[in-house]
C-alpha cells in the first residue's frame, strides 16, 4: 500500500517540482535514485529497507551546489528522500545546522515498524525492537498512516553503566581490539558531513596548492597503525562531535562489518546530553545547537 | 599416505598434534558471530571449531597483517639508529582453509614475490605457513561465485593438504610436498579410505565440476565490455551508493594494497589501504589523479577483471562474495560487471 503511495508522490513531485531525483530503496532493500518517472515505479518500502539514505541527500545537494563562470550561485534543484523516523531526525538536524535549506528537499515520510537484518538471518535491528521514532517528524507527505511508539530503551547503556571501571575498560577494550577501522560508522553516518575528518588520517583534505610543508606537519590525531590504542581514539573522539547532534538512527552499527555495538555508545551519548542539558537532538525544527548555547543551570563543575 | 581419512571425532587429536610443531590457525566463531581464523590453544579451542560455513573473515592477515611494524628508529647521540622487527619463527598451519581463499594466496604470493621485487615482509611470513584446505560441496553461501572467476568449490592451488567433506569423515590428500610430509606427522590419526569414500569423494569433485547451483555469476562476455566502457557514464550511477568505506577491499583475499607512514615512538609502519579512501592516489605534489569516487570504484573493478587479467593472465577476484556480503550499500559486483555498459 505505501508502495503506491509513494511511487505516486515521487512521480508528481518529479513533475512538479523538478526534482533532481528521489532517493529512495528498491524492493530488495538497495538504495534506489529514482530519475525519472517510470524509475520511480521501482521504489519500494519494506523490511529489507534499512539504509539510512539521508548521507546521499546531502551528497545529492552539495554536488549541484558552486558558482557559476559569472560568479553567481548554481541552480541546485531540489533532492527527494524517502524517510523513515529515525532517518527524518538525522534529516531535521541537518536543517537545523542549515547543510540542507528546506527548500533543496523534498520528503516523503514512511512511518516504519522496523527492518530486520539480512546478516543475521532477517531478524529485526537491535535498535528496532523498541524504537521511540518510528514516525517521521518531517516530511511533505506521509505515505502511510501513523505507527505507535515505544519509549526509548536504554537497558543496555544501564548495564555498562553498572559495570565497575575494571570491567568496563576491559568491555570497550575487546571491542575497540575488533575495529579494522575501515571508516564505514563514519562514511555512512548523517550527520558526520565534514570534507575532512581529523580522526580520519585516510582522507586529508589536500588541495593542488596544499605545500608538502603543510602535509607533512599536518596533526595527525590518529595514526594509520590499527590497534586498541588508535582505535579507542578514533571512536571516542567522534562521540563529543556527535554530542546533541547525533540522533541514535544505529545506521553506524548496522554498516560495521566486524558487528561492533557502536550504538552504545551512540545510545549513552544520548541519554548524557539529555540528563546533563536537558538536550535531545533534532526534537523541533529550528532548534539551536547544543554546542551554541549555556544556560544557568548548566553543570559546570569541570570549568569552575 | 597422500590419500587417506580422517575421521570427524579424530580432528581434534590431529590438530593438537600438528600444534606441537607449528602454531594452527582455526576458524571459529567470534564473540560477534562472525567466523574468523584465530590460533589454537591461545584464541581457541578444538572444540569450537566451525567448519561447515566460508569464514567471514579471510585467513589474509595471518600472511599480511593490518599493520606491520617495518623497523624502529631512535635517535642516539646525532645519529639514527634502525631496530629490525623480528619475524616469528615457527611454522603455521592454517586449517579449514575454503579453495577461493587459497587460490587468493597464490594470486597474493604472485604479487609479492612473483616478480623481480620480492617484498621480504611477506615472504617470510608466507614461507612457513601451510594450507589445509577443506572442498566446498557447491556454493558455500548465497555470495559465492568462483566458477564465474576461473575457480573451483573443490580447486586445489595453492593447498598443501585438501580435506573433502564425506559425511563421518574427511578424505585427506596431500598436495604439495610439504603438505605430504605434514601428513605423515599425523598419521596416528589417518587411516586407508573405503571405496565407498573414495567414492564420495569422486562425486563432490564431479558435482563441483559442474557448477551447479551458483545463483550469482558473471559471464565472460560482460567482462570484455571493460574494454570499451571506462568513459561510460555507467560509474557515475553505480559510485552514486557507494559512501567510499574499505569494507569491500579489507575483507577482500586478494586486496593487497598498503600505506606506510612513520608513526609516533620511532616506528616505520605497514598497513592495508583502500583504494576507495581519497587519499590512495594522492600524488606528492598535492595533485590526485582519482579525487572522484566513480573514479575509485571504477578503479577497483578494472584493477579486478582488467589490469590484472592483461598483466598476469588472472583475475585478481576469487568469486568468495564477500564484498557483496559486507556492502553497507548493497553493492553487488557480480551485478555491477555485468551490467556494465
Amino acid at each position: 500500500m505505501s508502495d503506491e503511495k509513494i511511487r505516486e508522490e515521487a512521480k508528481k513531485a518529479l513533475r512538479e517540482r523538478g526534482l533532481k531525483c528521489v532517493i529512495g530503496w528498491s524492493a530488495d532493500g538497495t538504495p534506489f535514485f529514482a530519475e525519472t518517472e517510470e524509475d520511480a515505479d521501482k521504489l519500494s518500502f519494506n523490511e529489507h529497507c534499512a539504509n539510512n539514505l539521508v548521507t546521499y541527500l546531502t551528497q545529492e545537494v552539495r554536488s549541484q551546489r558552486g558558482k557559476t563562470r559569472d560568479g553567481k550561485d548554481k541552480i541546485v534543484k531540489p533532492v527527494g528522500i524517502v524517510v523513515r523516523g529515525c532517518d527524518s531526525k538525522a534529516l531535521r538536524l541537518l536543517l537545523n545546522e542549515n547543510i540542507l535549506s528546506r527548500s533543496e528537499v523534498f520528503i516523503i515520510g514512511v512511518p516504519c515498524t522496523g527492518v530486520v537484518d539480512k546478516r543475521a538471518g532477517d531478524v529485526l535491528y537491535r535498535k528496532c525492537v523498541k524504537c521511540a521514532m518510528r514516525n517521521p517528524v518531517v516530511y511533505d507527505v506521509l505515505a502511510s498512516d501513523q505507527v505507535p511508539e515505544d519509549e526509548k530503551d536504554y537497558s543496555e547503556v544501564e548495564a555498562i553503566e553498572n559495570m565497575s571501571p575494571e570491567e568496563r575498560w576491559t568491555f570497550w577494550e575487546e571491542i575497540f581490539a575488533d575495529c579494522i577501522r575501515c571508516h564505514a560508522c563514519k562514511r555512512s553516518c548523517p550527520v558526520c558531513y565534514c570534507d575532512e575528518c581529523l580522526l580520519d588520517p585516510t582522507d586529508v583534505a589536500i588541495r593542488p596548492d596544499t605545500t608538502a610543508d603543510e602535509k607533512a606537519h599536518r596533526p595527525r590525531w590518529v595514526e594509520r597503525s590499527v590497534n586498541v590504542r588508535e582505535n579507542l581514539v578514533y571512536h571516542l573522539a567522534r562521540m563529543p562531535h556527535l554530542a546533541g547532534r547525533c540522533v541514535d538512527c544505529g545506521e553506524c552499527e548496522r554498516v560495521c562489518p566486524q558487528r561492533l555495538p557502536l550504538r552504545l555508545l551512540t545510545a549513552k551519548l544520548e541519554k548524557d546530553v539529555k540528563k546533563i542539558f536537558n538536550y535531545e537532538a533534532a526534537c523541533e525544527d529550528g532548534q539551536k545547537p547544543l554546542i551554541a548555547m549555556s544556560k544557568m543551570e548548566d553543570e559546570n563543575e569541570f570549568i569552575m | 599416505m597422500s590419500k587417506s581419512i580422517l575421521r570427524k571425532e579424530k580432528v581434534a587429536d590431529a590438530l593438537n598434534a600438528l600444534g606441537h610443531a607449528s602454531i594452527v590457525y582455526i576458524p571459529i566463531k567470534n564473540k560477534r558471530g562472525l567466523v574468523e581464523y584465530r590460533e589454537l590453544g591461545k584464541e581457541a579451542s578444538v572444540a569450537d571449531i566451525k567448519l561447515d560455513c566460508k569464514p567471514d573473515v579471510p585467513p589474509k592477515a595471518i600472511m599480511f597483517p593490518q599493520t606491520q611494524v617495518l623497523f624502529a628508529f631512535k635517535r642516539v647521540g646525532g645519529k639514527i639508529k634502525l631496530a629490525p622487527t623480528v619475524p616469528d619463527e615457527r611454522e603455521k598451519i592454517i586449517f579449514g582453509v575454503r579453495p577461493c581463499d587459497t587460490i587468493a594466496i597464490s594470486v597474493m604470493d604472485k604479487v609479492f614475490m612473483g616478480g623481480k621485487f620480492v617484498d621480504s615482509y611477506y615472504k617470510v611470513r608466507r614461507e612457513k605457513v601451510a594450507v589445509f584446505t577443506i572442498a566446498c560441496d557447491g556454493p558455500a553461501d548465497a555470495n559465492c561465485f568462483c566458477p564465474s572467476t576461473g575457480g573451483s568449490p573443490v580447486g586445489t592451488e595453492g593447498s598443501d593438504v585438501m580435506l573433502y567433506d564425506v559425511g563421518d569423515s574427511y578424505y585427506v590428500e596431500g598436495i604439495s610436498d610439504r603438505g605430504k610430509k605434514l601428513l605423515e606427522g599425523m598419521s596416528a590419526n589417518l587411516e586407508r579410505p573405503s571405496p565407498d569414500q573414495e567414492k564420495k569423494r569422486d562425486e563432490i569433485i564431479r558435482k563441483a565440476a559442474s557448477a551447479e547451483g551458483f545463483a550469482k555469476r558473471i559471464a565472460p562476455e560482460s567482462i570484455t565490455k571493460l574494454d570499451s566502457s571506462f568513459d561510460s557514464k555507467y560509474w557515475d550511477d553505480v559510485a552514486r551508493k557507494c559512501l567510499s568505506c574499505g569494507a569491500c577491499t579489507y575483507y577482500c583475499p586478494t586486496c593487497h594494497c598498503f600505506d606506510i607512514n612513520d608513526e609516533k615512538g620511532g616506528k616505520r609502519v605497514r598497513t592495508w589501504d583502500s583504494c576507495q579512501f581519497s587519499n590512495f592516489t594522492m600524488h606528492t605534489s598535492s595533485h590526485n589523479p582519482r579525487t572522484a569516487k566513480a573514479q575509485r570504484l571504477r578503479n577497483r573493478y578494472y584493477h579486478k577483471f582488467k589490469y590484472s587479467k592483461d598483466s598476469t593472465g588472472r583475475y585478481l577476484c576469487v568469486g568468495c562474495g564477500r564484498c557483496i556480503a559486507l556492502c553497507p550499500a548493497g553493492l553487488d559486483i557480480t551485478k555491477v560487471i555485468s551490467e556494465v555498459r
